[in-house]
């Protein structure tokens, strides 16, 4: 067991490195500078441009300022926004506590709402339930975020005037609801479809047939056999889910104007504060590494017997 | 199994018979795009008929340039349908090819091909196409490079576990023993049996390209005006949500329409290729 | 329209009763209670230090927790002293003495003194990276030598008492238009020593409002200021401004009453503008930004005088405002704007003549028209978006117009590097006549802001002698001609100049249309009612 730790944690640094190479390439080839952006509109002194363009080491080549960032990075220094002109590290944990919370409570929706529907059209599979649930858990993914975003505003915050349309609120529950929703409903439509495939090829799997020789009622099968060995799976999916909807923030937390990591790479980007949006997109990838780091442990943890290549 | 009982079994997928007609009608729309749009979607632009409700002349209305929005939707087919195939050529000749590599060479290619997918896997899609769509800018074209790049490590992981298998299978065996060529292994042996699983996750990489448009087009990276792409058209209408609901609610039905019959199609494809479906099929109570 | 002609009332009563007006407007303000306002722009505020940014979404708060040495005044169309007032005029009219207002305090309790002013301007000139708004400071003598390390001090800039301090200016202008800036506002020195880069995460000022909370992302909240040294303001407990950029969310949250005031959006506009009810409510102003289509002079059909005035016969420009903008815009006329000091009233655009357009065409030789391309960003206002529409109107004079979307910051490479045919954006043109018309002056240089190198002697000569001149009559009328001229070149494409419009809930008085940019609205003077749900118990 230890041995496995050790070796997922070492696979764990080449990853993180080749994804640093890629994010910071990929932004530094980003055309336009922050120096303009944080000049405000297009008036601008020209002076003032060049100033801003030495201060934050714009002139040097790419390949430098990457050993560099990859430098302080191993020290733990992020580097220092171009436009808020503080640490980068500050202004983006700052911001995660925000995403992680929306993204735990989509998780939630999804697993909650996406998992009986998964169960249920598995084991009705192929009839008009099948069908129907099929087609509404689709319909859940095949709806752009931020028109649904608008929409639930429009229905809940202006129609009935229940729940507040946006922002944090200082952290309040009925603050988070409405983006949850959004993030959640295309998830938990996911998570239905991938739990109805584990529970079909369970339900084929041979202890089950077995168990159903036996005489066992169908029920006892359904809840026992196939509720554990599922799970597994289920996990391992979340944890994959997990990262696309750190991903998905972006369109959600813009709509919702919440104070998360997500809102803020789309504005740094668009701001060419380079150093923010890689610390953004690091951070984002991060925490998906983390947990399917910790979910894979934990797989090996409940089910020794799966052999790792 | 005889003709007649394989096309039962076929009609039986519902959703695969669902899905498949209508993404043959949203085809056929976009191949006959001229024939059905009664006005041209770019330069039939009128102001001063400006955001008109539908009628009978314009049965979606008007947009705020005085376009027809039906005949901006029917070639908006077009657009969507090319990013969906588009991309998911690219995404699927990227992991189809890395797959095959990294399944069949082993060793020290397949240990830098997995990790460059373990690498991909870890960028969330939104926001790595995201960032090629900021270094390249908004465009059409750059739309396909940033959405064909990004997504391929799962027709890569399935391809190299595929081949994997199918390395002891019998006849590659067989094929090596007659001195076939590696190329001709890997493309006229271990390429058919690969081709229903891709074909699976290109259908529902396919649908998530054109929802991927739309977001990037909220985002304001997405194709560029006046190309009439339905991701585009939702998002510049979403300031009129409520004061002219039809700019949005076209487009958006025809999103939705679109991205849920390539997912139900893509569904029944993979209920009707995967193996352990059949074995279940065969445990199943006969209907 | 009922709106202005408040508005216009308003301003003739005050300066009737010479202020009694505002007297009993204060008498009648209820205090106390929680404002809900937005910031609209770009997304997350940046920074509360002013002098740390000059993006309008932060200024837009810190000109409530700061304040500048002049501040805009909307009654007089121009910036009037706030923090100190002149005293004396050199008669050069280079050297201004002034008087600081007693019982300035900054929110940490000590009074301002001249000291604070000099400071805070050095500081501006030598942090490191220098201020965005450090230009404005250069307009003092020595300014520049400091911020190049080779001075100690600001030569211009003199402290005489506490309270009295002098400024020695290098050209002669109206230092008002520089200082009222609220990037050039006053900090504490003590405070700014203390946090260092992190003063704007908890900034220390001297206006109407406290620095409360700050959610990066979210909102900021400030809190009154009980020491503020305008008497009896200001009238709220708490002000809230809240991050906004989706123009749907704050029309929702506005319309469910979340919010007291919002911006509008062109597209929100006819449905509040033709509302009897959120008609009643709305503060429209046509801000001093003037949009326009850079035609570079080097792309050869663009060259022609003709051609260029044949673009703005053959357009329609009332119909782009009134259709496109849906009315929220003011249709174009010269450079300046109609709350400009130097807009004549009198002049008029070119208007809609495709008949003489296709003459002019004809005559520079162009009767088959040519290819324009023109660039822009995503903006709905002045993007691409606009020039998609042209295409309509320009097709009549063979024109074929094509577009491409770019990013603001390429955008601006691409204009600096003259790499384009068509530009389209959006220009400051005010507040001080003046300045904005030397724009095209053609000694600017194309990097400073005379992007199209418009050069024309006559428009030079008159824009040089109405600098030098003091009668402030013959001075209007010399940039009214100077302005008749530029627009007569048509260099520019000018379409319109933006109606900036908020829409406020019935229990919100005191907001104002302020023509520099809408969003800089004082709260020390804005008060709610009783009927608002969080009025002050």
């Amino acid at each position: 067991m230890h041995r496995f730790i050790l070796k997922r944690l070492l696979q764990f640094i080449p990853t993180v490195i080749g994804v640093t190479l890629i994010i910071f390439l990929l932004l530094n080839l980003v055309p336009g500078n922050a120096a303009l952006s944080s000049a405000g509109r297009l008036e601008l002194d020209p002076e003032v441009v060049a100033q801003l363009r030495k201060d934050f080491e714009l002139d040097k080549p790419v390949i430098v300022r990457y050993v560099n960032y990859l430098g302080r990075l191993a020290q733990g220094d992020m580097g220092k926004s171009m436009l808020r002109r503080y640490d980068v590290s500050e202004v983006v944990f700052g911001r995660l506590g925000a995403t992680l919370k929306l993204a735990c409570a989509a998780l939630a929706i999804a697993l909650i709402v996406g998992i009986p529907i998964g169960f249920i059209s598995a084991l009705k599979q192929g009839t008009w339930l099948d069908i129907g649930l099929a087609v509404v858990s689709v319909a859940g993914v095949s709806i752009p975020q931020f028109w649904l975003g608008i929409l639930l505003m429009y229905v809940f915050s202006y129609m009935f005037n229940i729940l507040p349309t946006s922002g944090y609120g200082g952290g309040a529950f009925s603050n988070l609801i409405l983006p949850a929703l959004t993030l959640g409903v295309g998830y938990a439509a996911l998570l239905a479809r991938i739990t109805r495939a584990a529970v079909i090829e369970v339900l084929a799997a041979d202890y089950v047939r077995t168990a159903r020789a036996k005489g066992l009622s169908a029920l006892a099968i359904n809840l026992r056999h196939v509720m554990r060995n599922s799970f597994v799976l289920i996990l391992t999916t979340s944890a994959l889910l997990f990262g696309s909807l750190m991903g998905q923030t972006v369109v959600v937390e813009r709509v919702f104007s919440w104070p998360g990591v997500g809102s803020l790479l789309v504005e740094s980007i668009f701001q060419r504060d380079i150093p923010v949006a890689q610390g953004c997109l690091l951070l984002i990838i991060m925490v998906f590494l983390i947990v399917n780091l910790v979910v894979d442990i934990l797989y090996r943890v409940i089910n020794p017997r799966i052999d790792f290549k | 199994m005889n003709m007649h009982q394989r096309i039962l079994r076929l009609l039986r997928q519902k959703n695969l018979v669902i899905g498949g007609s209508f993404v043959a009608i949203i085809v056929l729309m976009a191949i006959f795009a001229p024939l059905i749009a009664p006005f041209d979607p770019v330069s039939d632009a009128d102001l001063m008929r400006s955001e008109m409700r539908p009628d009978g002349t314009f049965i979606f209305g008007t947009d705020t340039h005085g376009r027809d929005v039906f005949s901006r939707v029917v070639y908006g087919a077009r657009i969507s349908l090319s990013v969906g195939l588009i991309t998911q050529i690219i995404n699927t000749f990227i992991g189809v090819s890395l797959g095959l590599l990294a399944g069949y060479w082993g060793g020290k290619t397949d240990d830098m091909i997995m990790g460059l997918t373990n690498i991909m896997l870890s960028i969330p899609v939104v926001v790595f196409a995201l960032a090629i769509m900021a270094s390249l800018g908004p465009g059409l074209i750059n739309l396909y490079i940033a959405l064909g790049l990004t997504n391929w490590s799962y027709s890569c992981r399935i391809t190299r576990a595929q081949v994997l298998s199918a390395k002891k299978a019998d006849y590659v065996k067989a094929a090596h023993s007659l001195g076939y060529g590696h190329i001709r292994i890997m493309f006229g042996q271990i390429m058919p049996n690969i081709l229903g699983p891709v074909l699976v996750i290109t259908t529902l990489g396919a649908a998530e390209a054109i929802l991927l448009e739309a977001a990037l087009s909220f985002l304001g990276l997405g194709a560029q005006p006046p190309t009439p792409s339905w991701g585009g058209m939702l998002s510049s209408a979403r300031n009129q949500f409520f004061t002219a609901p039809w700019l949005s609610i076209f487009p958006g039905l025809a999103i939705f329409v679109t991205v849920l019959a390539l997912n139900l199609f893509g569904d029944g494809l993979r209920d009707i290729l995967d193996p352990r479906n059949k074995a279940k099929n065969v445990g199943s109570k006969p209907k | 329209m009922k709106i202005k002609k408040v508005l216009t009332l308003l301003t003739a009563l005050t300066c009737a009763a010479g202020g009694i007006a505002f007297q009993s407007h204060a008498e009648t303000a209820q205090k106390g209670g929680t404002f809900n306002f937005v910031a609209p722009y770009d997304g997350s505020i940046l920074s509360l230090d002013p002098h740390m940014t000059s993006k309008e979404q932060d200024l837009l708060v810190t000109s409530n927790i700061f304040r500048s040495l002049y501040q805009w005044s909307v009654e007089e169309n121009r910036p009037i002293g706030e923090l100190a007032n002149v005293s004396t005029i050199s008669d050069d009219g280079l050297t201004y003495t002034y008087k600081l207002n007693s019982n300035i305090m900054f929110h940490n309790g000590r009074a301002m003194t001249s000291d604070d002013i000099i400071w805070s301007w050095q500081r501006m000139l030598s942090m490191k990276p220098v201020s965005p708004n450090a230009g404005h400071i250069e307009i003092i003598e020595g300014a520049e030598a400091y911020k190049a390390g080779d001075a100690k001090a600001i030569s211009g800039l003199n402290r005489i008492s506490d309270s009295e301090f002098s400024i020695k200016l290098t050209k002669r202008v109206d230092p008002g238009y520089y200082f009222y800036l609220p990037g050039t506002a006053i900090v504490p020195h003590e405070a700014v020593e203390a946090a260092g880069d992190k003063f704007g995460l908890a900034p220390i000022g001297s206006g109407p409002f406290k620095f409360g909370e700050w959610v990066n992302g979210s909102h900021v909240t400030l809190t009154k200021f009980d020491n503020y040294y305008e008497k009896g303001k200001p009238y709220l407990d708490t002000l809230n401004f809240r991050i906004m950029q989706e123009g749907a969310a704050r029309d929702i949250s506005f319309k469910s009453g979340e919010l007291d005031s919002i911006l509008i959006e062109a597209a929100q506009y006819p449905q509040y503008a033709n509302d009897p009810k959120l008609s009643k409510n709305l503060i429209e102003v046509a801000e001093m930004y003037t949009r326009l289509i850079n035609l570079n002079p080097k792309y050869k059909p663009l060259a022609d005088r003709r051609v260029r005035q044949a673009i703005s016969l053959a357009i329609n420009e009332d119909a782009i405002n009134s259709r496109f903008l849906k009315g929220k815009a003011v249709n174009p006329i010269g450079w300046l704007p109609p709350t400009s000091e130097g807009f004549d009233p009198n002049a008029k655009g070119f208007g809609y003549d495709v008949e003489k357009a296709r003459k002019l065409m004809a005559e520079a030789g162009y009767a088959d028209g040519f290819d324009l391309e023109v660039l822009g960003t995503g903006n709905e206002s002045y993007g691409v978006g606009v020039v998609e529409v042209l295409g309509q109107f320009l097709d009549d004079i063979n024109i074929k117009v094509t577009t491409q979307q770019l990013e603001g910051g390429i955008l601006y490479d691409r204009l600096v590097a003259d790499d384009y045919q068509g530009l389209i954006w959006s220009f400051g043109s005010g507040p001080d006549p003046l300045k904005a018309l030397n724009r095209w002056h053609s000694k600017t240089a194309n990097t400073s802001g005379n992007y199209v190198h418009y050069s024309n002697a006559e428009y030079d000569a008159l824009l040089d002698k109405a600098g030098n001149t003091n009668d402030q009559a013959a001075r209007v009328d010399l940039l009214r001609r100077a302005d008749r001229i530029f627009q007569d070149d048509a260099s520019v494409w000018i379409f319109n100049y933006n109606k900036a419009v908020l829409a406020s809930q019935p229990w919100v008085h005191g907001m104002k249309g302020v023509a520099i940019e809408i969003m800089y609205q004082d709260f020390a003077d804005i008060w709610i009612d009783s009927t608002s749900p969080r009025a002050g118990k």
